[in-house]
């Protein structure tokens, strides 16, 4: 890689990466390596996937629960898309991508469940924003990382769905960009452009004093 | 490199996943381009405020119910197969009562190889007679009735009135019904004959 002109960049790399670690669980990781585990589950076996489940149920849910912004729901769909995963693990051709698979899943069973409710992403955001500020912050608290999370939130809240997914399926949870066109299910040529543009879409609603407090 | 091109290989350049033969040429881009390096920046800003979200663990009782959810669902799997195997059963028991129905009707409402109940009003066996009983009483149960082979009507009639009281099988295929509505007379040859109780009284 050359050289840096821009301070933070290969920081920002970093921290990603080290983001991507820090959310696997070392104790599970440590047992079986992730392709025995799928196979074993494909198998039928409950305990290796119990395994599995352990590895990237607080990804999914946190993915999830970034896409609905309602807890009890982000629960339930990640719980069904672990199960619909389980069951349909025969079809899983490649181990190795189980990952973007599982992503993939719960994408769709997000979609899929807001398409059913025939609830529109907008609605539910209002619903769930006000909950989550109720719930999370506390303006009268002062706290400020409360106040920059909730501000976060509520403006990838405005995004539409799939410019929200990748973000957060990017920036959230680390995903490369071949396992994000896995995932979302889109060309590997699209994953940047896509990305590019969501950011782009993301920052006009973000306001950099509360991100960074004034430094910005 | 065209614009669009350049703008959005940032985006790839920020997550490290530009091709090296690429990254050289972008930085010297961005050297050169005050708007590419401030589009840039937006793109950095964006990523630091989405890596300041906090990543919440999932509830601990994810795993539980996940594997719980699974094990319900398979065993409801189990049960459909069970509940499939008795359906089939019940459609294919179903079947025959069906068909044997159907063979029932067409056979006029007797079993197999029975004929059709006679009234005895309609045999005339006034005048004519209706078979013989030579043979039919073997089984010693019954007093033996002299039936020629020319018994009357009024043999069969005097046979029922006799044999009302007993409900003893004569053999193993002919028998004597009586009941408030009649008797029906089951001959060896799977011939029947209905005597109201009109006839026997």
């Amino acid at each position: 890689m050359g050289p840096d002109p821009v301070p933070g960049t290969m920081e920002m790399t970093l921290r990603g990466a080290v983001l991507t670690q820090s959310s696997r669980s070392a104790e599970d990781a440590a047992d079986f390596s992730e392709e025995t585990l799928v196979l074993r589950s494909a198998d039928g076996d409950e305990l290796a996937y119990g395994k599995l489940v352990n590895r990237y149920h607080t990804r999914l849910y946190n993915f999830v629960r970034s896409m609905v912004r309602n807890t009890e729901l982000a629960e339930d769909i990640t719980q069904e898309s672990f199960v619909k995963a389980f069951f349909s693990l025969k079809k899983l051709q490649n181990p190795s991508s189980f990952k973007s698979w599982l992503f993939r899943i719960a994408n769709n069973n997000t979609l899929d469940y807001l398409r059913k409710k025939k609830l529109q992403l907008v609605d539910v955001d209002e619903q769930v924003r006000e909950s989550y500020v109720d719930d999370r912050v506390n303006p009268a608290d002062g706290v400020e990382q409360d106040a920059r999370v909730s501000h976060i939130h509520n403006a990838l809240s405005k995004l539409k769905a799939d410019q929200r997914a990748i973000l957060v399926v990017c920036d959230l949870q680390g995903l490369s960009y071949q396992e994000i066109a896995e995932a979302l299910n889109i060309p590997f040529g699209t994953v940047q452009s896509r990305i590019f543009y969501a950011r782009r879409k993301l920052r006009e609603h973000l306001d950099t004093s509360i991100i960074f407090g004034g430094e910005a | 490199m065209e614009r669009h091109r350049e703008i959005t290989d940032l985006a790839a350049l920020l997550d490290g996943e530009l091709k090296d033969s690429n990254v050289e040429a972008l930085y010297a881009q961005l050297n050169d381009d005050d708007g590419l390096r401030e589009e840039f920046e937006l793109q950095r800003e964006v990523k630091t405020a989405l890596s300041q979200l906090p990543e919440e663990p999932a509830p601990d009782f994810m795993t539980t119910r996940v594997l719980g959810e699974i094990a319900t669902r398979r065993n409801r799997k189990t049960g459909l197969g069970w509940r499939t195997v008795a359906a089939a059963l019940g459609g294919f028991s179903f079947c025959l009562v069906v068909v044997f129905g159907v063979m029932f009707i067409n056979n006029g409402g007797m079993n197999p190889g029975q004929q059709p109940t006679t009234l005895a009003s309609e045999r005339e066996f006034a005048h004519q007679p209706v078979g013989t009983l030579d043979g039919e009483f073997r089984s010693g149960h019954i007093p033996m009735i002299p039936v020629s082979a020319d018994a009357s009507a009024q043999d069969f009639m005097k046979f029922a009135i006799d044999q009302h009281d007993y409900s003893t099988r004569l053999n193993s295929t002919d028998s004597l019904n009586r009941d408030l509505a009649g008797v029906i007379l089951l001959l060896e040859n799977g011939e029947t004959i209905y005597i109201s109780p009109e006839d026997i009284e």
